[in-house]
């Protein structure tokens, strides 16, 4: 597998903030992330399952969520709104970012599960057993931490 | 979602806990849950794709997690949730999940599932499908434990 994976997912991830939101960001270098790590409090899952299962984590502050859905959809927004159009995000970049990974390697045929939300104030995020890194993706309305981890190796 | 679908899940938990020692696995309250709703503490969550696709998250409460892994740890006393029991409650969510894949796959709906991610929080606020989600209780001796299914085919 390619070992700047990450840099498709950040790059997705920069330019559906730039065509969803008219938001311009930056994605910091990735750094390899500990086991576990401190949720900012709004946590979107998606998994991955393929011949390199993992998955992949966006993860960000309540405020981000409201003011990001905001952004993408120019109105106050109704928490099941919030939820939706994050989860949605998460599809779109991580589908972006898993397709690129497929097309690089044949036959990894990786898939993703849908979205699981997870909000709450001391959140912790464990993920035995995979070696994961994360890219910090910093937008006009707060940081956004893009985390994927990988079964085995890198 | 289809209720029908529960029933691998549920299987699973007296396929598997006996053989990691647990005496007593009981069926309790099956529940339709709000879509968005407040979760126990520990949480166990595994994807699934394919023909079945959706999320199925293992929610407990702290004290449970600590004696569910202890009693995977051949009763080792287990004080705090380290780094040791979550690894313990995130393979027993990852076996039970994947033993539920193998018989919907006897039953002609192949399943892939993903690594179990493990939350860890009070009061967590879950949000596992975008269908309404079935809630069923697993009683154990070491406490209850949620089995949240939010399934669709």
């Amino acid at each position: 597998m390619s070992a700047n994976y990450l840099e498709h997912f950040a790059a997705s991830m920069m330019q559906n903030l730039q065509e969803m939101a008219s938001m311009e960001s930056n994605a910091s270098p990735p750094a390899p992330q500990e086991t576990a790590f401190a949720s900012q409090g709004f946590s979107v899952i998606i998994g991955i399952t393929g011949k390199r299962p993992g998955r992949i984590i966006l993860d960000m502050t309540q405020e981000t969520a409201n003011k990001l859905s905001e952004a993408i959809n120019c109105e106050e927004c109704e928490e099941e709104f919030v939820l939706d159009t994050l989860a949605e995000l998460t599809n779109i970049v991580s589908g972006n970012g898993i397709t690129t990974v497929n097309n690089a390697n044949s036959g990894m045929g990786l898939m993703l599960t849908p979205p699981s939300i997870f909000i709450g104030n001391e959140l912790t995020i464990v993920s035995p057993k995979l070696n994961a890194e994360v890219v910090a993706v910093t937008t006009p309305v707060g940081l956004i931490n893009l985390s994927i981890g990988f079964e085995g190796g890198k | 979602m289809d209720a029908a679908l529960a029933t691998p899940f549920i299987k699973a938990f007296f396929d598997l806990l006996p053989q990691m020692g647990f005496q007593q696995v009981k069926r309790g309250n099956l529940r339709v849950s709000e879509k968005m709703a407040v979760s126990l503490d520990v949480i166990a969550v595994v994807g699934l794709s394919q023909q079945l696709r959706g999320n199925v998250a293992y929610a407990m409460s702290q004290d449970t997690a600590k004696k569910f892994a202890s009693v995977m740890m051949m009763g080792m006393p287990v004080e705090q949730l380290d780094e040791m029991s979550q690894s313990a409650i995130s393979e027993a969510s990852n076996m039970l999940t994947a033993n539920a894949a193998m018989t919907l796959e006897s039953q002609g709906l192949s399943v892939n599932i993903s690594p179990p991610t493990l939350v860890i929080g009070h009061g967590v606020k879950v949000r596992i499908s975008q269908v309404q989600s079935l809630i069923v209780e697993i009683v154990t001796e070491a406490g209850v434990i949620d089995v949240i299914l939010g399934l669709e085919r």
